[in-house]
């Protein structure tokens, strides 16, 4: 495994390749997508593109921070970190909380050991340095989004 | 002067079209000079003259039809005889051709070809081009050539028109202007920006920087968008062919008519229109129109008819495929809906209209078998996406043994559309200008009587319709009164109205392709997204129209 970023989301850490990472983006304020529910939590727009923003925590956790922050709109506001990741023509935003995210070098990657244990959205696991992190499947969680944003056309 | 086809828009293409045909036989005669013999330098030449000749018979430019015509006889001689080119003939040649310049000016001035003397140099031409003239001892063109004076046509030299003039018209590939209108979709987005800080300031100057700021883009706006639109004939000269070859593979005779090939439409908007009209022309003939065995049978002409028509409707433009075949057979669509999955209860709250729709089904043919032309079920539902793609709405409107017609009506242009920018729950929307008729102010009690022109309008929040929860207690809302296809006028109530703007419209692209009731987005100066709204879409979302409070 090359470099990484490493989250925790409600305990849970996961985690994903650099390479796959665009650029780690602040917002005031996600916006409004018609059809969106959860993990969708709306849009941002990046280098004139549209980016549909998901959030970790529903996607991994319980998802109750996240609810707690909803606005009438259904949206979050106040700051939010969202790392853009990208295959290809595919662009996604993981909305997360600045705190929780570290960066890993290849070094941290020493005697990693990975399970390719495929869940829902994580291609399996990882274990480095004593620490065991979910590798996180970001075509699955396009693919979702997609899947969600076209359901009630 | 030129005839029936003499306006502006053809004369600009026979121009640009002659100048690149005449600097090809300028470059053509030089090379042929060098090597009097070489096959591939006649051929070229003589492609050249047969072009221009052809495009001036098209334009009624007869003078200079029966010129080009002369010079062509010479270089089909020589392509015949392959006997070597001499001087004296390039001297001619190259006189004629300066000839020929000045007749392409005097065309683009508006001034008569019949002013030009060009006798002696057709005289001479046909001297050269006659077999029994050419004499063995003229010997064959090398190094630079005389050129006869163009005096010799009788010019004076006041009238001699510079050696090197650049032609008026200048051919650029299509993506520069899809180039110019992103930078002006960028530029848009900037003075969305710079105006919000002139609001806020108190500087007179810079609000009349913005003001003088904003009158130019909408200029160049406008500029770019003429510049990108095409007449409705590019898009059907294929046609033709496909209608024909499709008839003789099935044994059906068929005909095709066009109408309102001088609409003018955004070369995007034609571009995404190009397979669906394939599809559409195709379905028509392979499904459409009978055999004329049936069709006798029927009481019709033997061959069948195919119109494709272009309408304009201000901002807006209508093509229709209209067939006079066998139309839809509406119980065998309902089977095969079924058998696709669509529920029993759901077809039978349908009404024609929705049924109609099904046919673009992904998947769903009436076709009883599948050849190479149709019967797999992706033709229809390739044009229900591109029109949908391109902001327009689709209707299939057919009768037994009449015919069937699918309707598109779509933007005349995609790119930039003027949006009033209204306010949904905490959320900016784009309402494209062309479809709204009146906004108006209403209190929330007063929505459901709410008429326009006589009649009750149909009122539904925005916000409920694109699935927010709106409701914040306001007491007066604003009604955006919208003149909707075949479901009369309905109202969309809103928050508030921010104001109109010229957006440069984005394409959904995965995964918003299918997200319902938006046709695309833009991005305003301080990079929030706005999606501009499919009114029609949104509309049908409640069977049709919107129903009351």
């Amino acid at each position: 495994m090359e470099d990484g970023l490493l989250f925790e989301v409600e305990g849970k850490r996961l985690c994903l390749e650099l390479k796959s990472v665009e650029c780690v983006v602040e917002r005031e304020k996600v916006f409004f997508v018609p059809g969106k529910r959860p993990p969708v939590e709306g849009i941002i727009t990046h280098r004139g593109e549209m980016v549909a923003v998901v959030s970790l925590e529903r996607i991994y956790g319980t998802g109750e921070t996240g609810e707690a922050r909803g606005t009438s709109g259904g949206n979050d506001e106040g700051p939010c970190t969202i790392v853009i990741a990208r295959e290809g023509a595919r662009a996604l935003g993981l909305s997360v909380k600045r705190k929780r995210v570290s960066f890993l070098w290849k070094e941290d990657f020493e005697n990693m050991r990975f399970r390719a244990q495929p869940g829902r959205f994580s291609k399996g696991s990882i274990e480095f340095g004593g620490i065991l992190a979910e590798a996180i499947d970001c075509l699955a969680i396009y693919n979702e989004v997609s899947s969600i944003l076209s359901q009630n056309s | 002067m030129g005839r029936g086809m003499d306006d502006s828009r053809y004369k600009a293409i026979f121009l640009q079209e002659t100048h690149e045909r005449l600097s090809g036989i300028e470059k053509g005669l030089l090379e042929l000079e060098s090597n009097p013999q070489d096959p591939a330098a006649i051929d070229k030449l003589f492609r050249h003259y047969h072009s221009i000749k052809g495009m001036c018979s098209s334009m009624g430019y007869e003078a200079m039809k029966e010129f080009s015509h002369a010079q062509e006889d010479l270089l089909n001689r020589l392509r015949k005889t392959g006997e070597p080119a001499t001087t004296q003939m390039i001297s001619t040649l190259l006189s004629s051709l300066d000839a020929l310049k000045d007749m392409t000016r005097r065309i683009e001035d508006g001034l008569p070809l019949e002013g030009i003397p060009l006798a002696p140099l057709i005289k001479k031409i046909k001297e050269f081009a006659a077999p029994e003239k050419i004499t063995r001892e003229e010997t064959p063109a090398r190094g630079t050539p005389s050129a006869l004076p163009l005096a010799q046509g009788g010019q004076t030299e006041k009238e001699t028109p510079p050696l090197i003039s650049l032609p008026n018209i200048m051919k650029v590939p299509a993506g520069v202007f899809d180039e110019l209108l992103r930078i002006t979709g960028d530029l848009l987005t900037t003075l969305s920006s710079l105006k919000g800080v002139s609001a806020r300031s108190m500087s007179i100057e810079l609000k009349e920087k913005v003001h003088s700021l904003d009158n130019s883009i909408e200029e160049l706006r406008s500029e770019i968008l003429g510049a990108r639109m095409l007449p409705f004939s590019t898009l059907v000269e294929g046609l033709p062919r496909i209608v024909r070859d499709i008839s003789v593979k099935n044994a059906k005779e068929a005909e095709l008519k066009v109408e309102g090939i001088e609409e003018r439409l955004d070369r995007g908007v034609l571009e995404s229109m190009a397979d669906p009209l394939v599809h559409l022309v195709r379905n028509a003939v392979d499904h459409g129109i009978e055999t004329p065995s049936i069709r006798r049978l029927a009481g019709k002409t033997a061959k069948g008819t195919i119109t494709v028509g272009c309408e304009g409707k201000k901002e807006k433009v209508v093509i229709r495929v209209t067939d006079d075949g066998g139309g839809i057979d509406l119980n065998k669509l309902k089977e095969k809906a079924q058998e696709m999955g669509v529920a029993k209860e759901n077809l039978e709250r349908m009404d024609e209209k929705e049924l109609l729709l099904l046919v673009c089904m992904p998947g769903l043919s009436l076709s009883l078998s599948v050849t190479d032309v149709s019967g797999r079920g992706v033709g229809m539902d390739i044009v229900r996406n591109a029109v949908k793609k391109s902001g327009g709405t689709l209707v299939v409107e057919s009768s037994p043994e009449r015919g069937t017609s699918v309707i598109m009506e779509l933007p005349r242009s995609s790119s930039i559309a003027r949006v009033l920018l209204v306010r949904a729950g905490q959320e900016v929307m784009g309402i494209p200008v062309a479809g709204i008729e009146k906004v108006v102010e209403v209190k929330k009690e007063d929505m459901a009587g709410l008429k326009y022109g006589g009649e009750n309008i149909r009122v539904k929040r925005l916000g409920e319709l694109m699935g927010m929860d709106s409701e914040n207690g306001q007491d007066v809302l604003n009604v955006v009164i919208l003149g909707d296809r075949g479901t009369g006028e309905c109202g969309l109530a809103v928050e508030g109205v921010l104001g109109e703007m010229s957006a440069y419209m984005r394409p959904l692209a995965p995964p918003f392709s299918s997200v319902r009731g938006v046709t695309g987005f833009t991005v305003m100066g301080d990079g929030r997204p706005v999606f501009i709204l499919d009114t029609a879409q949104l509309l049908s979302r409640t069977g049709g129209g919107i129903s009351g409070q």
